[in-house]
């Protein structure tokens, strides 16, 4: 995994946390038997997943409308496509681990020339960072969706997208597609917003009902912090990035959807041992 | 919109037929059985208006610099749908008390000719014909099928289902003028 540490520190924490972490590494390094090492000070837990489907549905954007959007890429839960709701996804299965994870997750198929490339790494970190008090954090609610990226970013300009070469950091990321040595894979990172209007679990642009912190706080209109969710995506593609193309069009209209599905008591306890507590944890929701 | 989309679209609904299970789609409850304007139709709406905006600039281009006067009168017939399409999806919004947004500005979406391709059909030469042809063809094909997911929605409003309806039966006469200029 390629943590980006710089990402994850916040306020005071800094020096503390890079130390820790510094120290958390190096003894998992150092000892690799079942020498238990020290918990990492960082706010987060995670998901992996695989791809489940590929159709051209959007439940969220275009609700109900089979076959009327662009190609997506669907991970996690098995039965996503123009129809889904909660009720539909929840009596579903998926395939992220941990398994308790029924939340779908999608992004625009990726194409190299004329072929489909399905992502190999599918990661979604849930993390306390961005906000001054993680311990404030709550619970995402069940059935919120949420729309990352500017979807309708018409350049570079107004893209939030962020593609680079992992294990390559000398290529410079891009909003736009890089060309990644042999030895790499092509990789985007899309942060999705955490502060949750305490509301709605949708609006009519998909996107109001949710917004970003102010200087590590969540503002008025939108004063319930949740985890951020970080989508980290891995593509076996390496070389020009001039042949590649997102369904959607150029690499800056990278953007990815979220339904949480996510169990209430399973997204409540990993909130308070891993979210609240500055503790990083693993799949079980568990920290060292 | 892309050459690409059939093939793409086949693809997928081979992967789904010997991949994964079929899921059984499920009633939207906000508009299914009620009758009522609901996020289905406002979502058809939104991306129809979006698609046609793009589609009327495409027409126009075609009624101005196509050379065979078949294929002339053909786009400014596509032009003239379209603006009235418009005119009808705008209404069935203002009906129903819903502010236009657009969802869709930048994307490449089934039926829509992007900016990309409309400064390439612009940059086109002698054989602006055959290009404005193949970029028609595939906004009538793909629309089509957008517009037929209107329709068959159990989720669309009575009102939705009449207008795509028509929109449906516009773009297979146009398509049906395209196939004899041949």
């Amino acid at each position: 995994m390629e943590k980006k540490t710089r990402t994850r520190q916040f306020g005071l924490h800094v020096a503390v946390v890079t130390a820790l972490v510094g120290a958390a590494l190096s003894a998992s390094v150092s000892t690799p038997g079942p020498a238990k090492a020290e918990p990492v000070r960082v706010a987060e837990f995670l998901a992996d997943c695989r791809l489940s489907h590929r159709l051209p549905d959007d439940p969220i954007v275009l609700p109900g409308l089979p076959g009327a959007s662009h190609s997506h890429d669907f991970f996690g839960n098995h039965a996503t496509d123009a129809h889904s709701d909660h009720a539909s996804l929840a009596r579903a299965t998926g395939n992220c681990d941990p398994v308790v994870d029924l939340s779908s997750y999608w992004v625009p198929t990726l194409y190299d020339g004329a072929t489909a490339v399905p992502p190999t790494g599918i990661t979604f970190y849930y993390l306390g960072e961005g906000v001054n008090a993680p311990a404030a954090i709550r619970p995402t609610p069940v059935g919120l969706k949420i729309v990352a990226g500017n979807a309708r970013a018409t350049g570079e300009a107004d893209s939030t997208a962020r593609w680079s070469c992992l294990h390559h950091g000398e290529v410079n990321p891009s909003k736009n597609f890089v060309t990644c040595p042999r030895d790499s894979m092509l990789e985007t990172y899309l942060d999705f917003p955490q502060c949750w209007n305490g509301r709605d679990l949708d609006s009519a642009d998909h996107k109001s009902h949710m917004t970003t912190p102010v200087a590590g706080n969540c503002p008025s209109t939108h004063p319930v912090p949740v985890p951020k969710l970080r989508m980290v995506l891995r593509y076996p593609v390496t070389g020009d990035g001039a042949r590649l193309r997102l369904s959607s069009g150029p690499g800056y209209t990278m953007h990815g959807d979220f339904f949480n599905v996510w169990p209430a008591a399973e997204m409540e306890r990993r909130v308070r041992n891993c979210i609240n507590v500055v503790l990083k944890c693993g799949h079980d929701g568990q920290h060292g | 919109m892309s050459a690409l989309r059939l093939l793409t679209a086949s693809l997928a609904l081979a992967l789904a037929a010997c991949g994964t299970p079929t899921p059984t789609p499920e009633p939207v409850p906000s508009s299914t059985g009620s009758g009522r304007f609901g996020p289905t139709d406002v979502a058809f709406a939104e991306l129809s208006v979006a698609t046609g905006e793009q589609a009327v600039r495409l027409a126009d281009l075609g009624s101005r610099r196509a050379t065979g006067p078949a294929l002339r009168s053909l786009a400014a017939d596509t032009a003239a749908a379209r603006r009235a399409e418009l005119t009808e999806l705008r209404g069935l919004l203002a009906a129903a008390a819903v502010p236009y947004a657009d969802q869709h500005r930048g994307h490449d979406m089934p039926g829509m000719p992007t900016d990309v391709e409309l400064d390439a059909l612009g940059a086109a030469g002698a054989d602006f014909d055959l290009r404005f042809t193949t970029a028609l063809r595939a906004h009538l094909e793909e629309s089509a099928t957008v517009v037929a997911s209107a329709v068959d929605s159990p989720a669309s409003a009575p009102e939705t289902v009449e207008l795509a309806e028509r929109m449906r039966r516009d773009r297979h006469a146009l398509l049906e003028r395209l196939n004899r200029l041949g």
